[in-house]
């Protein structure tokens, strides 16, 4: 598709893409770009060595009105191209089982400030979480720093079925 | 991801003074520090041109000499390197009443503080424990990310920088 028919928003979303800060994170095995199906798009994030656990989980973002509007992201199947199946969402005893929670929003999001559907209805997160609050200055990596961190934190055990 | 460049551009981040986000610029093998600087004004650097800046390699104190090639200076593609006025920041990190002062280059990141400041010569937390805290800039909602360079938290000529490490919160309510 050409930058003419292409909308602000993806141009923005691929300009962001080639920009410093996912190049940087791409280049510390943070994460990677797997495909773009606009305004689908579906990122891979490194996370932590564990017991039967992958070494990235893929999330799919939708990224419509990016970046005045913040993407929502659930955890992808990269393979099946599908939702990921519950027993293979990530989990922990604290932060990461709160964040990846299958049974919030039928699976359809992650369970933080930064996400689109879960925002909504969490008007006390921006004074809570100021730093993980979307804002249309932010860039998609504003979002995986936030999920490579809990990938990354002592409180993830792996996936919940393993 | 397809890269679209000329064969003979590397291609560097920088950080510095007024260019909070990593930047990735593309320079020629035969362009030297000193074009670093001044692309670096192109993309916010804020010492004025009359002054004189250092040029930083991530994580060290080297700096590196302005006159001096590209690929003379021993930067490779995507090498990353600091620009600032201040050669040193004094870094306070505040825990539990505690406080401890050390000294790091503009180019130190924000995960290279964290490490030495819950190592086992400062508050030795378990790497677990450590995994659990992060540094958050005193009086701000500001929890840098791990890849930020603090220098671009300092504005010369205050070449200081106040964390408290505080533990991760859970996202609840």
């Amino acid at each position: 598709m050409s930058a003419q028919t292409m909308g602000v928003d993806e141009q923005v979303f691929r300009a962001h893409l080639e920009a410093g800060p996912f190049q940087s994170g791409f280049d510390r095995g943070r994460w990677r770009l797997l495909s773009i199906n606009w305004p689908h798009a579906v990122i891979a994030v490194q996370a932590a060595d564990r017991e039967g656990g992958p070494t990235e989980y893929a999330l799919r973002f939708e990224c419509t009105n990016y970046p005045q509007s913040p993407p929502t992201a659930q955890p992808w199947d990269a393979d099946g191209d599908a939702p990921l199946p519950p027993e293979r969402w990530p989990s922990g005893t604290k932060r990461v089982s709160k964040a990846f929670n299958p049974g919030w929003n039928n699976g359809q999001c992650l369970y933080l400030p930064c996400d689109r559907l879960s925002i909504d209805g969490h008007d006390g997160w921006r004074t809570q979480f100021p730093w993980m609050i979307w804002s249309p200055e932010s860039d998609i990596t504003h979002y995986l720093r936030i999920v490579h961190d809990l990938l990354n934190s002592s409180d993830y055990s792996g996936p919940r079925g393993a | 991801m397809t890269q679209l460049n000329a064969p003979d551009q590397i291609e560097i981040f920088i950080q510095g003074e007024g260019i909070p986000k990593i930047t990735l610029v593309k320079l020629g093998p035969k362009d030297t520090v000193a074009d670093i600087v001044k692309i670096a004004r192109e993309h916010g650097l804020s010492a004025p041109e009359d002054t004189e800046v250092c040029v930083f390699i991530e994580n060290t104190d080297v700096t590196l000499e302005l006159d001096v090639k590209i690929d003379e200076a021993g930067l490779t593609p995507r090498s990353r390197v600091h620009i600032h006025r201040c050669k040193s920041v004094e870094v306070t990190v505040n825990y539990n009443q505690d406080q401890k002062k050390g000294f790091f280059a503009p180019s130190a990141t924000v995960d290279r503080v964290k490490e030495w400041a819950t190592g086992k010569d400062q508050y030795n937390l378990s790497p677990v424990d450590a995994a659990e805290h992060v540094l958050k800039v005193c009086n701000s909602g500001d929890q840098p990310d791990e890849e930020v360079h603090i220098g671009t938290l300092v504005k010369f000529p205050d070449g200081t920088l106040c964390f408290d490490l505080v533990a991760k919160q859970r996202v609840e309510g």
